[in-house]
């Protein structure tokens, strides 16, 4: 169904033979429609949209549901939201069954700095990838059979971390870091999770807490807590 | 109020917001976005692409994002082949959408492979900056941002210029503003986003949360950084302007002066964080998104002062530059025309000969060197002294980890320690503060003053809880303390922590010296 104009020299569409008004443009009513279809098409993608970064907002002003689903770090804007007074590395290591131990990582095909100087496994905040990590650099190199994996964090404050210079501005003691290593997961040759430890720090901070609450009991529930909290 | 004037003012409200997403204009800045973030994007895609089978794939170690929510299988994840050839297609619709070739398809392909490529690793690849571009090419796809300074527009000149038609200048170019209005509101809403996390933070507003990320070693280097952290008064004052800037953006950003200051603030901000956080993407596709407040009218204004400038002072520099542009311009519009095959067929063809090549590239490559003569890598036994040092029993935490730094001052804002000094004169006001290292446990802490020969003349104590990220030690100077040096120490446990030399200078031997 087209509406044609009523004027006799009404210019025509030479492809649709849709009429056109006098200014030219194509008042045919399925283009209108098309026209109308599109327009609401659009109000709907602008309401879908700014609601969803709305909803990602809301979620994350209440604190609600921000780890509902992956699509939630799309609309959560928590950038700088953690943070540390300690620095940390991570490091995967094999033993063999001769007793000698390998380092997984840096892969020995060459590792890739994303951001800074490290490889990507030292940005695995909560361990939840290196495993991964490691049994593939196991799956692509020639070795001996392997009876464990071990997942172990590096630890330093990162008071440290300030360069000589500016250390002696305002420091009177000489820099003296230290370093402390802490096997955060065990893994046998086949993936399986043998024990999966708290890290340096969290270790600390329940012993800490377990102290004020038992007193000198706590002394040894601190033990406790400094070794494995989950055995497999 | 009667119910014409509510129906009045619903009725300007309606046609406010037609005006605002819907005003018809040519997309200047769209375009600028177009060309420049596939731009920076293929600074991050291109490194990456020789990894593409150990971060993308089952033939890998992936780092599924959404891993970290709980889920297993969200997403599938590719073969390595499959991977290789995403990753080089990616490339190849980044160059395309920069350049304006098939821009809609070119959008598409770069937004879908690179977010799903994204969420495959959390490590390495995946960041608030990654999420950002997402949101953007998504925003871009939907634009008509491939309408002016692309090979699409060069193309469609062509084809009526060989149909004789007049070319209808930029209005068949013009399109409604809402993608741009959606990126602008976007990027506002990022912003009132981060304010809210700055408000949750506990020690953002102190400043002690940007002090210790300004001495983190995760990003590039940060010549300014480290630098900045002896300054927490700094550090406070900016974190206040941050915040401050981050909640008011998204209402002020919009015309007038204050969409002037919210830009240049915001402009000042990103371009600190490359110095500052050692950030080198994330600046520049933030200052890139700003082209989003690029108005028809802003680039009609730049060209006029261009042409006054070209007509008058200095048509020796601008003139011939002007012309030159122009006649590439035309040069270029005669060039599309001879390629004898349909430029659909060109990009397709594009496209798999360059996956091919890719994939032809990475197989030489053998990232994994099991087609290297000497067999696949081997792994290397690590020496006894690395094996006890990784193994070694768990130290406990020493205290002097604890302590970040003592400083001294008179004054105190925003609760550090400013009006710094090592001098004193007898009966003036001491403040030392001992800024602490998180997390640490309820502590009890002394703070000693003790002369040159190392005799204890003032004892000061205060139980410092673990919630607690500094620790000030207010006192005065006795009156009659003699002139000379003096020494402050921070105790724990009974072990000297930190301390900082003093001199104190009465008046008169101040006097003397001179």
């Amino acid at each position: 169904m087209t509406f044609r104009n009523s004027e006799p020299d009404a210019p025509q569409s030479s492809q649709t033979g849709v009429s056109l008004q006098l200014d030219g443009n194509p008042p045919a009513p399925r283009r209108m429609r098309v026209k109308h279809l599109r327009r609401w098409m659009t109000h709907a993608v602008i309401v879908v949209y700014l609601s969803w970064l709305g909803h990602g907002v809301f979620c994350h002003a209440l604190q609600y549901r921000v780890s509902a689903h992956p699509l939630m770090y799309f609309t959560v804007w928590d950038m700088f939201c953690g943070w540390s007074g300690w620095s940390y590395r991570t490091h995967v290591v094999a033993e063999g069954e001769s007793g000698k131990f390998y380092e997984l990582t840096p892969t020995p095909w060459g590792e890739y700095h994303a951001y800074g100087n490290l490889s990507r496994e030292h940005y695995d905040n909560f361990a939840n990838h290196s495993r991964q990590i490691g049994f593939n650099c196991l799956k692509q190199t020639a070795h001996e059979p392997m009876t464990r994996v071990y997942v172990i964090g590096e630890t330093w404050s990162k008071k440290f971390n300030l360069p000589d210079p500016l250390w002696q501005r305002i420091h009177d003691e000489p820099k003296q870091s230290k370093t402390y290593f802490n096997v955060n997961a065990v893994y046998q040759s086949d993936g399986t999770l043998l024990s999966l430890r708290p890290s340096f720090r969290e270790s600390h901070q329940a012993s800490w807490l377990a102290a004020s609450l038992q007193g000198q009991k706590g002394q040894g529930r601190q033990q406790m807590l400094l070794g494995s909290t989950f055995e497999n | 109020m009667d119910a014409q004037a509510v129906n009045q003012s619903s009725v300007s409200f309606v046609s406010s917001v037609r005006r605002f997403f819907y005003t018809e204009e040519l997309p200047y800045g769209l375009a600028i976005i177009r060309i420049g973030l596939p731009l920076i994007l293929l600074c991050v895609v291109i490194p990456r692409w020789s990894h593409a089978r150990e971060f993308y794939s089952t033939d890998g170690a992936t780092a599924p994002m959404a891993l970290n929510y709980g889920m297993q299988d969200f997403l599938p994840e590719p073969s390595g082949t499959v991977a290789v050839a995403m990753m080089t297609g990616l490339i190849f619709c980044l160059v395309a959408s920069s350049i304006g070739w098939h821009t809609r398809i070119a959008l598409a392909g770069s937004w879908g492979l690179y977010t799903y490529l994204n969420m495959l690793d959390y490590l390495s690849t995946l960041t608030k900056y990654s999420v950002i571009s997402s949101h953007v090419l998504l925003l871009l796809l939907l634009s008509n941002c491939g309408a002016i300074w692309s090979v699409d527009r060069l193309r469609s000149r062509s084809r009526n210029d060989s149909r004789g038609e007049n070319p209808s200048g930029g209005r068949s170019s013009r399109a409604a503003a809402w993608p741009r209005r959606l990126i602008q509101l976007f990027i506002g809403i990022v912003y009132f986003g981060a304010a809210f996390t700055k408000m949750h933070i506990v020690g953002f507003l102190s400043g002690d949360q940007i002090r210790f990320w300004l001495l983190t070693n995760m990003n590039g280097p940060k010549p300014l950084g480290e630098w900045l952290a002896m300054y927490p008064e700094l550090i406070i004052t900016m974190s206040h302007v941050a915040l401050i800037w981050q909640v008011l953006f998204l209402f002020l950003c919009w015309r007038g002066r204050m969409r002037g200051v919210m830009l240049v603030v915001g402009g000042l901000f990103h371009l600190s964080t490359i110095w500052l956080l050692g950030l080198a993407i994330f600046p520049p596709i933030m200052l890139l998104t700003y082209f989003a407040w690029l108005h028809e009218t802003d680039v009609r204004r730049i060209q006029f002062h261009f042409r006054s400038l070209v007509t008058g002072t200095n048509r020796n520099g601008f003139g011939s530059a002007a012309e030159r542009i122009h006649a590439l311009s035309r040069r270029l519009r005669g060039f599309a025309p001879k390629i004898p095959l349909p430029s659909a067929l060109l990009f397709s063809l594009g496209l798999v000969a360059s996956v091919a090549a890719g994939l032809e590239i990475e197989y030489h490559m053998d990232p994994y060197g099991h087609r290297r003569p000497a067999g696949p890598y081997a792994l290397q036994p690590i020496p006894e002294t690395r094996v006890s040092e990784l193994f070694a029993k768990p130290d406990r935490m020493r205290d002097e980890d604890k302590f970040f730094a003592l400083e001294m001052g008179t004054e105190t804002l925003g609760g550090v320690v400013v009006h710094r000094r090592d001098t004193y004169e007898p009966g003036s006001q001491v403040i030392a503060q001992c800024a602490l290292v998180p997390p640490h446990e309820d502590m009890w802490v002394e703070c000693r003053l003790s002369d040159s020969y190392g005799r204890q003349l003032h004892v000061f104590g205060q139980a410092v809880t673990r919630d607690m990220l500094r620790v000030n030690f207010t006192f005065q100077l006795p009156h009659d303390l003699e002139s000379g040096d003096y020494r402050l120490t921070i105790r724990c446990n009974s072990n000297d922590m930190l301390s900082r030399n003093i001199r104190v200078d009465s008046p008169t031997s101040v006097v003397l010296s001179n």
